[in-house]
């Protein structure tokens, strides 16, 4: 209830004093009691809206009601039993849920899925639901239909359920979409009903079954006491809802002046945002008033690039990484960050001070992950320290050059592209060590004075 | 108002029974007796009643957000008619066309 | 004297004395099983004797070390075939759930087990609680133990008879429309019908959910309180349960009912009343104003459409509630389906009898689309004017009391074709579970047929120690009833 409640504040929906619950009466063989409890006649909460950011403009979509009920289980078309049976998977029934009406506000399977994921970031944001579609724990049913251009009138709709993944939104918009315009341009009516996505197969099945049975005969709950929901529960949750993903993200431009990019990015997730911003403050506390105006981008050109690879490559929720590094942890570490974002600023302060190069950097990281030894020992015991004194960069440069006379003449011909080639070979030098900007200063230097000496 | 033969069949499409001929003629008939004895509640005036779906007067009543004790599959699925592993089984959900 | 033949409170006071042990008692009653169930036929299951006695002798241990757990510690109990029993086949009176096994106890039965209770076995019932007669039992009817020609009542028939033969002191039933009350009527036995809440209905195969309620019987008024003190109260299980404490049931108070408000609604005593039980009823309250009470008439108006309101707010909840019953996870399947809408229709014609379908029928059609305001609702709203009655009358008497049915036991076969006359037997007993109200049935003497006579006693929700002290008085100056000596 609590949870429901803070989805409806969320979405700014005006919450019920009574919230009674029903039995909706069907058969089917998910459901094991032959009808669902849900909320009818007396739902939680009632005309909301949620404000998105859509290619530049705010695209406000109504919410018609919020309302709480029980899960079903979960049948699985058994393939393998030859198509003729069906395996029903009971352990999710009677799991409260949350269910969200939209109003017919959405033009469009782009503005669909601008919606759809808005509405993720918030539920996960407010620890409704993990968000994992594979798992079932957020789910979407979509109601669909067409129109003819210029017509202002919205056709017959049907509804598509079943739909576990962003991907299968889209694919079932788009197969429902084209569907549909293809019956009304043949002169043909579109018929009320509800489908099924089949996934595997790429197209909406009508649900058979429940076909004659839209009598589904609600009356109150006898098992279920009435709820009456006063001012002060709503009060309790009001003053417990976490900052919202929309302003969140118009903070973090704010404070940190990083791009809007970054901070939808950064504020997808709560866990992300709160490794950022430990990241940020853990840096500026390491790096004191020496810290550069950019600092808060690099830590943020950290987490979306270095650190998502790292996660995308070892197949790690932020979640696991997180715990594995704080497992490593021995604990004397004086800034008070959790040890991921400690570790994650010793790295990127060691970068900003110049002591290490930017590929050496990525190495330093990758062994933060894996052990707790002090930064500086790791960058000795690597020998990860930048190569930054500027005779011993340009020995290697001048090295470089008398070994590939034949680039060098064709550099000063004309092909400047071959700079980065000499980088390359500088660097590689010095294992990855030598600080490629410093290295290219002295190239241009020594490739611009005739390179003779 | 008489339950017409229809009528029965519609309601009998909803409760998923199955009727023989001659028993949904019987049953029309003992539906419309037992329907004559309901007729005496609509000279009730009930203006301004309030229905009593619930008697036992108790609101809000609330349990911690947290797992409970589970049966195990076995005993769960133990009466089951036909099962697969730890699911039931029944004919086709879906038409497999 | 056998041991199976001792009220509840006889059967304490020998417990305690060492008088007997639960095994010897357990062995009496297990005998007096055998010899007369081939006539009565009240129970469906009866667990193997070496197990029971094995049970009994645990609490005689247990009493032996001091470490009894109460009251209920070593007698036997039966319980009415709705109510869940882990491992003990649990067939509600139907082929639907012929072969069903629960794989948990319901709160009741724990609470009985816990409180050394030696369970029996399970007793014959109406399909599903829906009937008065124990005719519509799958399983086949149950027999008066006063005339075997004669139904028990029902649909906790078999729990009644058990207790009335003596086959076992103590039965739990359930009451839904008069369940428990009519046929504690129609046997000669004390039947409670709790308030609404009192008990969990956690593993109680419902019925309609609104209605039902588990109740006690026994031989004795004791018994019956004592064994709805072991099972009332709270459960986290059945959020409809009350959080009122559950007080002593019986009280200490002397046999007196100095001071206690009797009220006799006119409208029980109006046609189509039996004049053998109207007088028998008469009789019992001129015992009741001897021992001190005021009695006086008073007028609960919408009596007469009781029944009506019942009829349509039971089938409705049951329509839904016995939905559950489609072939897929437990219960009966039918053979012959290829496909999934056939596997509901033919599995559920083939496991409901003919009352079930019936209620199922009437309670889908009155809330249907088009129905629902001019059935469901208005029944709902009959039932809120008969709450209502309820609460005038209590504004100015103690107690109701009433016949608990308009007649005797009529013979097998005589209604079971006739559902209008069979409903209207519940005349008395159906406004007490539409108000939520505890009553209890206490037996009044017999009838000229020699058939037992019930008086109902109703209360307000929570008063149940009001209903029991009345009883009690009235059965102390009456005598406890015996056991049938034809059988
Ligand atoms: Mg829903
Ligand atoms: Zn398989």
């Amino acid at each position: 209830m609590d949870l429901a409640t803070a989805v409806a504040l969320s979405l700014n929906a005006s919450i019920a004093e009574k919230a009674g619950f029903a039995r909706k009466n069907y058969f089917y063989p998910d459901l094991p009691k032959g009808y669902q409890i849900t909320q009818h006649a007396e739902p939680l909460a009632r005309d909301g809206h949620l404000d998105v950011e859509f290619e530049g403009r705010t695209l406000r979509v109504g919410i018609l009601q919020i309302h709480i009920e029980e899960d079903a289980g979960k049948s699985v078309h058994a393939e393998h039993q030859g198509g003729g049976a069906s395996l029903i998977d009971m352990n999710r029934c009677g799991v409260p849920l949350v269910e969200i009406v939209t109003r017919p506000d959405l033009r469009g399977i782009d503005e669909a899925d601008a919606f759809l994921n808005e509405l993720r970031r918030i539920l996960v944001c407010l620890g409704v639901t993990t968000g994992e579609m594979h798992e079932g724990s957020l789910r979407f049913d979509t109601n669909i239909s067409v129109r003819p251009k210029g017509t202002k009138e919205l056709g017959t709709q049907t509804e598509i359920k079943n739909l576990n993944s962003f991907r299968a939104v889209r694919r079932a918009l788009v197969y429902e979409v084209d569907r549909q315009s293809a019956v009304l341009r043949d002169g043909g009516k579109v018929t009320h009903e509800t489908l099924l996505w089949d996934k595997s197969r790429e197209r909406a099945v009508p649900m058979r079954s429940k076909e004659g049975a839209s009598d589904y005969r609600y009356f109150p709950e006898p098992d279920l006491v009435d709820f009456e929901i006063d001012a002060r529960r709503i009060e309790r949750v009001r003053e417990s809802l976490p900052e919202l993903p929309a302003a969140a993200r118009r903070r973090l431009v704010e404070a940190y002046a990083i791009p809007e990019y970054d901070a939808f990015v950064l504020t997808a997730e709560p866990s992300t945002l709160r490794l950022y911003e430990s990241t940020v403050g853990a840096l500026l506390g390491r790096l004191g008033p020496d810290a550069p105006p950019t600092a808060a981008k690099t830590v943020s050109n950290w987490v979306m690039v270095v650190l998502a690879g790292h996660l995308n490559e070892r197949r790690l929720t932020l979640a696991e990484l997180s715990a594995r590094v704080a497992s490593l942890d021995t604990g004397d570490r004086q800034d008070g960050a959790p040890a991921l974002p400690s570790r994650l600023a010793d790295v990127i302060a060691l970068r900003l001070r110049g002591e290490v190069s930017e590929p050496a950097a990525r190495r330093l990281f990758e062994a933060a992950m894996e052990s707790a030894e002090p930064i500086e020992n790791l960058v000795e015991r690597l020998d990860l320290g930048a190569v930054s004194d500027e005779d011993v960069v340009r020995a290697l440069v001048r090295e470089v050059l008398a070994a590939h006379p034949e680039e060098v003449a064709r550099y000063r011909a004309g092909a400047t592209k071959l700079m980065r080639f000499f980088v390359g070979q500088v660097l590689g030098r010095t294992g990855g060590k030598a600080d490629p900007e410093l290295a290219a200063r002295i190239l241009l230097e020594e490739l611009g004075n005739g390179g003779t000496t | 108002m008489a339950v017409e033969r229809g009528d029965v069949e519609h309601v009998a499409k909803l409760a998923r029974l199955a009727f023989t001929e001659e028993e949904l003629v019987a049953f029309t008939t003992e539906m419309n007796g037992i329907l004559a004895l309901f007729e005496e509640l609509k000279a009730v005036d009930t203006d301004g009643v309030p229905p009593a779906f619930r008697v036992l007067r108790r609101r809000n009543v609330f349990r911690g957000d947290e797992p409970g004790e589970m049966l195990p599959p076995e005993e769960a699925l133990a009466n089951a008619p036909d099962r697969h592993e730890d699911a039931f089984r029944v004919p086709a959900v879906l038409p497999n066309d | 004297m056998e041991l199976y033949e001792l009220t509840f409170s006889q059967i304490r006071a020998g417990l305690l004395e060492g008088d007997f042990s639960s095994r010897e008692l357990t062995e009496s009653v297990l005998d007096r099983v055998e010899r007369v169930e081939p006539a009565v036929s009240a129970f469906v299951t009866v667990r193997e004797r070496g197990e029971i006695l094995t049970d009994a002798e645990a609490s005689d241990a247990r009493r032996a070390a001091g470490t009894c757990p109460g009251a209920l510690c070593g007698v036997p109990v039966a319980v009415k075939d709705n109510i869940s029993t882990r491992g003990l086949a649990t067939t509600c009176g139907s082929r639907m759930l012929k072969s069903y096994v629960p794989p948990y106890d319901a709160t009741a039965v724990a609470r009985l087990r816990d409180a050394g209770a030696v369970i029996v076995g399970k007793t014959n019932m109406d399909e599903f609680a829906m009937g008065s007669s124990n005719e519509n039992s799958a399983l086949g009817p149950t027999r008066n133990p006063w005339d075997v020609s004669r139904v028990p009542g029902g649909s906790s028939g078999g729990s009644a008879a058990a207790v009335a033969a003596g086959e076992v002191p103590l039965a739990l039933g359930s009451d839904t429309g008069g369940s428990v009350r009519q046929p504690a009527g129609f046997c000669g036995v004390v039947g409670v019908k709790p308030t609404y809440g009192r008990v969990s209905r956690y593993g109680l195969v419902a019925f309609a959910s609104s209605l039902d309620q588990i109740g006690t019987m026994s031989r004795d008024v004791a018994g019956a309180a004592a064994l709805l003190e072991v099972i009332a109260g709270e459960d986290p299980r059945d959020s409809t349960t009350a959080a009122e404490p559950v007080p002593r049931l019986l009280p200490d108070t002397g046999v007196d009912l100095t001071g206690v408000a009797v009220g006799v609604p006119d409208e029980y005593f109006a046609d189509g009343l039996d004049p053998f039980v109207a007088e028998k009823v008469r009789d019992a309250l001129e015992v009741i104003r001897s021992l001190g009470a005021k009695v006086r008439t008073i007028s609960i108006p919408h009596l007469g459409l009781g029944v009506a309101a019942y009829y349509l707010v039971a089938d409705a909840e049951a329509s839904a509630n016995l939905a559950r019953y489609d072939g897929v996870r437990y219960g009966h399947r039918s053979d012959h389906a290829e496909t999934l809408e056939d596997l509901y229709r033919m599995s559920r014609s083939e496991g409901f009898g003919a009352e079930v379908k019936r209620r199922i029928m009437l309670g889908t059609y009155a809330l249907s689309a088009g129905y629902y305001d001019q059935y469901y609702l208005k029944a709902q709203k009959v039932r809120t004017l008969l709450v209502r009655d309820f609460e005038r009358a209590f504004e100015s008497v103690d107690a109701v009391i009433a016949p608990t049915s308009p007649t005797t036991a009529f013979a097998l076969g005589e209604r079971v074709n006739d559902p209008v006359s069979m409903y209207l037997s519940d005349i008395y007993t159906v406004p007490v579970n539409l108000a939520g109200l505890p009553a209890l049935s206490v037996p009044c003497g017999f009838a000229a047929s020699g058939l037992p006579v019930g008086l109902q006693i109703m209360v307000e929700k929570f008063r149940e120690p009001v209903m029991f002290r009345v009883a009690r008085a009235y059965e102390h100056a009456a005598g406890a009833f015996p056991v049938p000596s034809t059988l």
